[in-house]
């Protein structure tokens, strides 16, 4: 199969998933998500400078870009944090065996700031 | 000392595979093909609810982590839903003592075009089941994302993507 008519797909959804991390409210949203999942609109809203309707809106281009899944439990509709698209651009430009020199930096570079 | 009911955590992970659900279901449920993706694991599942699932850990890892009975398996819809409970590693005594009931893992398979949309629940976990602790296996369960990326590779291009275990990279 044309080699690039197979990574178009995947080329697209780390487009979407790009254009979803480009924005500090997107992301806030996301640090939520990952501190506690499961948390319902009305719950993220909390302590967000914006209206339900923005939050709304920025949650749906999460969910396009599959960085948020969602599940209803009863009438209330559970969020979470899907950190398999990042895991997977992650991938593509970290090699095998380089983890361990990026875990050193990142460590090292912990240690100095903290 | 007041026993408090424990606040359990739930993960939801979702990926798309070009693939079928018949294909996705082998891959979930087959040893020889787990192997590959789920850090050297062989999946043995009884398919019926009532039956039994375990993961035999690769050689030469140290067999006292590791619980030998296996979970149960509490849905099993070929092709479409597998619920099982997630009994693999040995619970500390504390830890043990704060559990209430295993923890338990859902895939969900939809079909959506020429591809196969895979959720996975794995819920009523405890804090330290995704604390990591780089001389046990605990945590394991945080190796989810690594093992979907590696399971998507595997069955888009037939190469599974090489995982290093928590705690051993």
């Amino acid at each position: 199969m044309n080699k690039t008519l197979q990574e178009a797909p995947a080329a697209m959804a780390a487009d979407r998933v790009f254009k979803a991390l480009a924005d500090p409210g997107r992301r806030r949203l996301l640090d939520r998500l990952r501190v506690k999942g499961g948390l319902t609109l009305s719950e993220l809203c909390e302590g967000m400078l914006m209206s339900r309707q923005a939050v709304k809106k920025h949650l749906t281009q999460l969910e396009e870009a599959d960085l948020v899944v969602t599940r209803w439990v009863g009438r209330e509709l559970e969020h979470f944090l899907n950190p398999v698209p990042i895991h997977a651009i992650a991938k593509r430009w970290i090699m095998p065996f380089e983890h361990v020199r990026l875990d050193a930096l990142w460590n090292l570079k912990k240690q100095l700031e903290d | 000392m007041m026993v408090t009911k424990t606040d359990t955590q739930t993960f939801v992970y979702a990926t798309y595979i070009r693939t079928t659900p018949e294909k996705l279901w082998q891959a979930l449920t087959n040893g020889e093909f787990s192997e590959k993706y789920w850090m050297g694991f062989r999946v043995e599942v009884e398919q019926r609810a009532g039956g039994r699932i375990y993961f035999r850990p690769p050689k030469g890892q140290d067999a006292v982590f590791f619980k030998e009975e296996g979970g149960k398996v509490l849905v099993c819809e070929t092709n479409r839903k597998l619920v099982y409970e997630f009994a693999i590693c040995k619970d500390t005594p504390e830890v043990a003592a704060k559990r209430e009931g295993p923890s338990r893992v859902t895939y969900e398979l939809t079909p959506m075009g020429d591809m196969v949309r895979l959720r996975l629940i794995h819920e009523n976990l405890l804090p330290e089941d995704t604390a990591q602790d780089p001389n046990t296996m605990k945590g394991i369960n945080n190796g989810w994302p690594a093992i979907l990326s590696s399971l998507k590779s595997l069955l888009e291009t037939g190469q599974a993507i090489p995982l290093t275990r928590p705690g051993k990279n």
